[in-house]
């Protein structure tokens, strides 16, 4: 927990398109102690990140209307944006294999234990 | 001196004397009157000099009278040849003096014509000279018709007939070569017998007593007899007897002509019995088409007896519309000329149709002239039925490849020459006239990814000798598209792959099916992982506010877990529905009851879902249904969720039911974002979500309508939509009304 708490005050951008997911990562996060924003819609996450500056985006894969790996491979092309952390998360099984084409930093699947999300945004951030 | 009784004696004993000399004078002139008026030819010569001639002696010797005989030399009369002989025999006779048995000679007339005579001579004493009296007969004519008989039998014996000559006392005179051959008895063995003793016959045409009377009357007789040979071979004779008459029309013996006619009529008998054994109808009839023959197998082909047929004209089996071909028939015969293998049909007793092949023949008499036909007639119906059966099945393959627009191709390996029916043409979009068929051509159709595949797969085939089978993408002009190609390559004695012959199909929709059906498999899954992930995080947050003692939001993380809960088991029951739809299994348990207490509740358990639209029923007309109670509720539901989550702005939902007709139709109407025209059709369809970018994304499977269509299809109602962009929709269903 020390390490984590290192990372506290860290912001965290979440986007999916689900709020049933959004509203316990929110409430975790927030315990966890960082600083977090969520968003619905895939298309909103640049001028959300523009306005949030956030370390990291969890971002989800699969959402209507917009596919996160598009989003995240943008990020990644713009020189403003590249350095943000970016943790793709999926329920689809070959999205772990994308992620890394599209030049993600990290990766969770869904259904995930929150210790191992937990983990994965520590390993990534430090 | 004698005495007088002595005398007496001596007187008595003269005029004896001369009374017997008186009497014998009497008959010696008797005698001579008797012997001048024989009709025997009796002649007396005494030193060689004819002394007396009677008068057949003169006729005979064709003399005017008995002095132009009397007082000649006998040798005058008898023919030089003959000289020596009767000089013996006079010798002879005058030594022995007994009679000689008949002698036949040859003497001369007066008048120079040779004569055959038969001579009996015996010595007399004639006016107290030694002389020999001659009986004379002319044996002329019956010699020379003996001869005569003689002479033709050496002809006919290089005949291959028997020719048996036979006196009238049926004893053989002559027996020719080609007897000994058909009896095996030679001339030597049999001649002077009667035939009846050597080879006894029994009658198969004719009698005795014909014979005899048709040989006296017409002077020749025919028949068939029976007979052994001498090694007891039965024999079956035909024989022709003709008489043989002398000058003067008496019959002196006949002339038979033995023709072995066994084997002729076993072999007769075999091609009789193949005729009647044959499976083929075998008719012949004369060119008047007048049927004269007709076997066992045409009785049973065409239902008519020999008996009903024969005398009958032929035109009794053809059908009507072909009388004309009988023609044609008849002329190709009267021309010699054979027909084979004519392939028609013929008519039955009972009017039935045969496909007949006819084979036919021109039948000639013994002077090789054409005086009818041989007709043999194979039933061909099965093997037309069976051909018809192989041309249908060879239709149904034609059509089965053409429906399934499967294409087939044949490569010929060895010349390199492509072959392809039209499919495969259809399936690449090309056309035959613009397209060359060849391998070339062929692989620049191959989608250039998918070239090393088709390569590779080739070159198994044709090292492991396993067919080719193989799914690629081809370019059209219609784009990329998916083929499937099987194919299965022929290969010579050396192992040489010489031929392949394939079939291709188009599988693009096929696996635009497979591409959908893995969307939503991997769809499904992703909508079942969220609430699953939600529900984790709710209960890994509830966890650690338990070790941290902190447990006060723990009701709200409860509920939310809850509604997770009972979403992932929507999602599951969706599914369940979709499975059951497909698979035929979908049951209704249908009841009758009021529609609007069913939409009545319906509203009354959505409305708590939603805190900010408010659902209005309005029930103008109220309708009892049978219908299955949840189902239709599990409709409304949808449609209510549907019109809470596509609402936007819009707060207000109205829910109608109404009468059409014998239908009650229920209609909810939202006044959110509304459907396209061109999606409007589409959203019925099973895993159809509207997916517009520029839309607000709608979690869910897709699946609502699809199962809401379903369930009101099973009722017989209808479902439907009325929507405007951006003004709302009405989604609408029927049921008919209960009766």
């Amino acid at each position: 927990m020390t390490g984590v708490k290192a990372l506290q005050n860290k912001k965290i951008l979440i986007v999916d398109d689900d709020k049933d997911i959004l509203e316990p990562l929110e409430l975790l996060l927030v315990s966890e102690g960082f600083k977090v924003d969520t968003i619905t819609k895939g298309e909103q996450t640049y001028t959300k990140v523009t306005s949030f500056k956030p370390d990291l985006i969890l971002l989800d894969v699969l959402m209507s209307g917009s596919d996160g790996r598009t989003i995240c491979k943008k990020l990644k092309a713009d020189p403003k944006t590249k350095d943000i952390t970016i943790v793709l998360m999926s329920a689809h099984p070959s999205a772990k294999a994308d992620s890394k084409v599209c030049g993600a930093d990290g990766f969770i699947a869904k259904p995930f234990d929150i210790d191992d999300l937990i983990k994965e945004i520590t390993d990534c951030l430090s | 001196m004698p005495k007088k009784s002595q005398l007496k004696q001596e007187s008595d004993q003269i005029e004896e004397f001369r009374q017997q000399i008186k009497e014998l004078k009497l008959q010696q002139k008797q005698y001579r009157q008797l012997i001048d008026s024989s009709p025997g030819a009796i002649a007396i010569h005494s030193r060689g000099t004819l002394v007396y001639v009677n008068k057949a002696a003169v006729k005979l010797m064709g003399a005017k009278s008995e002095q132009e005989l009397i007082n000649r030399s006998i040798m005058d009369f008898v023919h030089p040849d003959f000289h020596t002989i009767v000089k013996g025999r006079v010798k002879q006779l005058y030594s022995t003096n007994k009679p000689t048995a008949p002698i036949e000679e040859r003497f001369v007339r007066v008048d120079g014509r040779v004569i055959d005579v038969e001579v009996v001579s015996m010595p007399i004493i004639f006016n107290g000279e030694q002389a020999v009296q001659i009986a004379v007969t002319d044996i002329t004519t019956r010699k020379r018709n003996v001869e005569q008989l003689l002479f033709n039998a050496q002809v006919i014996d290089s005949l291959s007939d028997a020719v048996v000559v036979m006196d009238r006392d049926v004893r053989i005179i002559s027996w020719n070569k080609g007897a000994e051959r058909l009896y095996g008895w030679k001339e030597k063995e049999v001649l002077g017998k009667n035939l009846s003793d050597i080879a006894p016959y029994t009658y198969i045409i004719g009698s005795d007593e014909e014979a005899v009377q048709q040989i006296a009357k017409t002077g020749l007789w025919r028949g068939q007899v029976t007979q052994k040979s001498k090694k007891g071979k039965h024999l079956v004779i035909n024989v022709s007897a003709t008489a043989v008459n002398d000058s003067k029309g008496q019959m002196v013996g006949f002339v038979t002509i033995n023709r072995d006619v066994t084997e002729e009529l076993a072999s007769q008998g075999r091609l009789a019995a193949i005729i009647e054994s044959s499976d083929d109808a075998i008719v012949s009839k004369n060119l008047d088409g007048i049927i004269n023959s007709w076997n066992k197998a045409a009785e049973k082909m065409f239902g008519w007896t020999a008996d009903e047929v024969i005398g009958k004209s032929i035109y009794i089996i053809i059908p009507p519309e072909l009388q004309h071909e009988e023609k044609h028939i008849i002329t190709s015969i009267r021309n010699g000329e054979r027909i084979r293998h004519f392939e028609t049909v013929r008519i039955g007793k009972s009017g039935n149709r045969i496909n007949v092949s006819l084979s036919i023949s021109p039948v000639r008499n013994n002077r090789g002239e054409i005086i009818g036909a041989s007709k043999i007639a194979r039933d061909v119906s099965e093997r037309i039925r069976s051909d018809q059966a192989l041309k249908e099945s060879e239709e149904r393959l034609r059509l089965a490849l053409e429906s399934g627009h499967i294409g087939v191709w044949d490569w010929n390996m060895v010349s390199n020459k492509l072959l392809w029916t039209d499919n495969v043409y259809t399936i690449h979009g090309v056309s035959r006239d613009t397209f060359q068929v060849t391998l070339e051509n062929y692989l620049k159709l191959i989608y250039p990814e998918d070239l090393p595949l088709f390569n590779q797969a080739l070159k198994k085939s044709l090292k492991d000798k396993v067919p080719f089978s193989l799914s690629l993408r081809i370019l059209t002009k219609d784009g990329i598209r998916w083929v499937a190609t099987t194919a299965r390559v022929f290969f010579d004695e050396t192992g040489e792959a010489v031929r392949m012959l394939g079939a291709t199909s188009d599988i693009t929709r096929q696996k635009q099916l497979d591409q959908d059906k893995s969307d939503f498999l991997s769809m499904a899954s992703h909508e079942l992982k969220t609430p699953l992930t939600s529900m984790k995080m709710f209960i890994d947050l509830l966890n650690r506010q338990f070790e941290a003692g902190e447990l006060d939001k723990n009701y709200y993380f409860l509920g939310r877990i809850k509604d997770q809960a009972n979403r992932l088991s929507e999602l599951i029951n969706d599914l369940l529905d979709v499975s059951r739809i497909e698979t035929g299994k979908l049951k209704l348990n249908k009841e009758k009851f009021k529609i609007s207490e069913l939409v009545k509740d319906t509203v009354e358990s959505i409305q708590p879902s939603t805190s900010v639209h408010t659902i209005s029923l309005m029930v103008d007309r109220d309708e009892i249904v049978n219908a299955d109670r949840y189902r239709i509720y599990q409709v409304l539901v949808n449609l209510l969720t549907n019109a809470i989550k596509y609402s936007g702005k819009g707060k207000e939902i109205v829910v109608r039911i109404a009468k059409d007709k014998r239908q009650v139709v229920v209609s909810i109407q939202d006044f959110g974002i509304g459907i396209k025209k061109e999606q409007q059709k589409r959203i019925f369809e099973r895993l159809y979500q509207v997916n517009d970018p520029e839309e607000k994304t709608y979690p869910g499977l897709g699946l609502g309508l699809y199962i809401s269509k379903e369930i009101i299809d099973r009722h017989n109602g209808q479902i439907w939509v009325e929507s405007k962009k951006g003004e709302g929709s009405t989604f609408s269903f029927s049921l008919p009304i209960a009766q």
